[in-house]
């Protein structure tokens, strides 16, 4: 073999170089078209404390249907995977399957992106939860499906409320009963200082939001007329709910506006032993215990007798060109199972959307997620399932801080909102 | 004549050819990163794109709805508040700290890096570290006042407090910016000019005022856009410690278009928010070019 049979001219080098890349890069396009063709691209947002639930879920589903090739995704926050759905069903690379917060869903429904799963799906959805499933309805169709929800109740002290003189196993029944507990349970120094809040009523917009619906229901009211196309919550329910919380911080002074952080962190008052009572949700749970506070739960209680409460569902959706809507289908099917319901409720301590779930004796043994089945049973079946839902939050909790922070009268912050609100439902 | 020039010009042209190619990566880079997306932005304030539903044009109606808009009214103002209020006291701690850390003495080396430190910190790290020290009732910010025997303050939580309390916190870490580009313009004035001064008997505070404020002029100038391009695109520190709360208090344009886009899902209106951003952005960038370069000459 001679020299110049080894040498390689410059051109011959450039030339192996690129018919190189470009048999690797087919190799590559294809090899990655064969897999896409058995994936099920999950983007999951079973974060914090439903990461080990949503693990376990994902891990049984691979273990029962290891031909579905399952890559799921995990995002930290709802507003984090909102962008990148947003994107992504604009750059049709959306994944087969996602688990939002039921208002995004919403958003992408109304834009005709979301499959129906009302049709797609083979589950027998008068077994579900109808409050919970009522956030996945609209125009018609169910564009998303929960896989459980949190619901609200009054998260109290019990070391408090002994040491103040009430019984924690008769929790408030009325408005009355309710005001009393939290003139009881707050506490404050000489000069004036809130030492303890008896009630800790919200640190940002969605808990003013939250805390204002709550007493709204309360009083009888509801955010929306039935068909959803106007607003409700300014009548005289909103008034009476919004000069309850405002006679509560004014006139009874069970809380200052601004104590402390929120909303459920380990420094928030509540769980540095700084507040009696709060909102609470499932959520509340892991963190009170965690810093030790005796917690609690009961029924948020009516004007008049009678119990409230909120449900707030995680929901999965397909995007209606999702590339693997068999694989996605048959997972959302096979999360609605009761196995897999009962057990990451009990891992998550969340409400499952199944109703034979929820009592399951498994999840009724467990003594707070036992109670948030129970407050979940007193949320309106009927949900404020709009679009423009995150939209009407904010405006809301506008409405509720400006009579708060005696910005404005009651009456007026809700009538402003109400007419922004009307504005937007008008616009579709 | 013409023909003439015209050779020239194409001569011209070709001997540069080989330098036009080279900047054509960068120029490509540039033309995709920065000028598409701006022209893309543009076009996209005509519309009411929200990237789910039909894309309709909707001509100047993003920017009428602008006008009468009391929620972006609010986040103006409240940008135009934090831009002034971070970048004058930013700019006066900067130039005073250059000014004390540009004369020798023990630890000067030191000094400079801890007050640069908060510049190579993380944002988010810095901002929920701040969270927790404007906490209204164990937080150190009202340790010290009620130490000095005056009321706590709900820093955060209060609509009238909120944005002041940002501000400090953004003074706090942007004013090591100021203070080395200060510094760099302090060790370009001649110590002969500092030295006739002291000769004709000129203290200290009159060196300061004659001398060396009006030769950093050109930085104070430049460190003056920086400032404020960068505080009217504020966003980061908002997200984390105030969320725009209380009641709009602490929403700037910017938050406000995150919020109206990714929120709301609509990308028209806040293409439009964007937009006027934009403009106003290179309104003072051009002024303040301006002024330097009369300044210069």
């Amino acid at each position: 073999m001679s020299d110049k049979s080894l040498t390689l001219s410059r051109r011959e080098l450039l030339l192996g170089v690129a018919a190189s890349s470009l048999a690797l890069g087919f190799a590559g396009v294809s090899s990655r078209a064969f897999g896409q063709d058995q994936q099920l691209v999950f983007w999951s947002q079973f974060a914090g404390s439903k990461r080990a639930a949503g693990e376990a879920l994902e891990t049984a589903f691979k273990a029962a249907h290891p031909e579905r090739n399952l890559v799921s995704t995990l995002y930290a926050e709802p507003p984090q995977l909102n962008e990148k759905i947003l994107t992504s069903i604009n750059g049709n690379t959306a994944p087969d399957l996602f688990v939002q917060h039921w208002d995004y869903n919403l958003t992408y429904a109304a834009g005709d992106r979301m499959l129906d799963l009302g049709e797609a799906l083979d589950v027998d959805m008068a077994a579900l939860d109808p409050s919970l499933l009522a956030y996945g309805h609209i125009n018609g169709a169910q564009y998303s499906i929960p896989m459980y929800g949190t619901s609200r109740g009054i998260g109290f002290n019990r070391a408090y409320v002994i040491e103040a003189g009430l019984d924690p196993e008769a929790p408030p029944t009325t408005w009355a009963e309710f005001r009393d507990w939290a003139i009881a349970l707050t506490k404050r120094h000489e000069s004036g200082l809130l030492e303890r809040a008896g009630f800790s009523m919200f640190h940002n917009d969605l808990e003013a939001w939250e805390v204002f619906t709550l007493f709204l229901q309360g009083a009888g009211g509801t955010l929306l007329n039935e068909d959803l196309s106007a607003p409700t919550f300014a009548g005289p329910e909103g008034v009476k709910a919004l000069t309850f919380l405002h006679g509560l911080l004014h006139e009874d002074k069970v809380t200052d506006l601004g104590f402390g952080l929120g909303p459920g962190g380990l420094a928030s008052p509540f769980n540095s032993g700084r507040a009696s009572m709060i909102i609470a949700g499932n959520y509340s749970t892991n963190n009170a215990l965690r810093a030790g506070i005796e917690f609690d739960l009961a029924p948020i209680p009516k004007e008049n007798g009678g119990y409230t409460s909120l449900v707030d569902p995680f929901c999965y959706a397909v995007p209606r060109d999702a590339r693997n809507v068999e694989g996605a289908v048959e997972f959302i099917a096979f999360a609605l199972t009761p196995e897999q319901q009962v057990a990451f409720a009990v891992e998550s301590k969340n409400v499952p959307v199944l109703k034979s779930a929820q009592q399951d004796p498994a999840v009724q043994a467990d003594p707070y997620l036992a109670k948030f089945v129970e407050t979940a049973s007193y949320a309106p079946a009927e949900a404020p399932a709009i679009p423009a839902f995150s939209r009407l939050v904010t405006i809301i909790a506008r409405a509720v801080q400006e009579a708060m922070f005696n910005r404005t009268s009651v009456e007026d912050a809700l009538a402003a909102a109400a007419n922004e609100v009307q504005t937007i439902l008008d616009r579709g | 004549m013409a023909s003439r020039s015209s050779a020239t010009a194409t001569g011209a042209f070709n001997q540069n050819l080989g330098a036009y190619l080279f900047l054509a990566p960068a120029l490509l880079i540039l033309f995709l990163s920065l000028l598409l997306p701006a022209v893309a932005t543009i076009g996209m304030s005509l519309t009411d794109v929200s990237f789910l539903r039909p894309t309709t044009f909707v001509g100047l109606d993003n920017y009428l709805r602008l006008l009468s808009d009391g929620r972006f009214q609010q986040a103006v103002g409240n940008t135009t508040y934090y831009t002034l209020g971070v970048t004058l006291p930013t700019m006066v701690l900067g130039l005073l700290a250059a000014v004390a850390l540009n004369r020798r003495f023990p630890f000067r080396i030191a000094f400079r890096t801890i007050f640069y430190l908060p510049v190579l910190t993380s944002l988010i790290a810095a901002a929920v570290v701040w969270v927790y020290l404007y906490e209204p009732y164990s937080g150190p910010m009202n340790g010290f006042l009620v130490s000095l025997g005056l009321p706590p303050q709900p820093w955060l939580q209060s609509p009238d407090l909120a944005m002041t309390a940002l501000i400090i916190m953004a003074v706090w870490r942007d004013f090591g910016t100021a203070m080395i580009i200060y510094l760099a313009g302090l060790q370009d004035i001649p110590e002969e000019i500092y030295e006739a001064a002291r000769l004709d008997g000129a203290g200290r505070l009159a060196i300061l005022r004659r001398i060396t404020v009006p030769m950093l002029s050109s930085v104070t100038f430049y460190l003056m856009i920086i400032l404020i391009v960068q505080s009217f695109q504020v966003f980061g520190a908002i997200y984390v410690m105030t969320g725009g709360g209380p009641l709009g208090s602490t929403e700037t344009i910017v938050f406000q278009m995150y919020q109206t886009a990714f929120g709301y899902t609509e990308f028209g209106y806040a293409a439009a928010m964007s937009t006027v951003l934009f403009f106003v952005i290179l309104l003072f960038s051009i002024v303040g070019t301006k002024i330097m370069r009369r300044g210069e000459a």
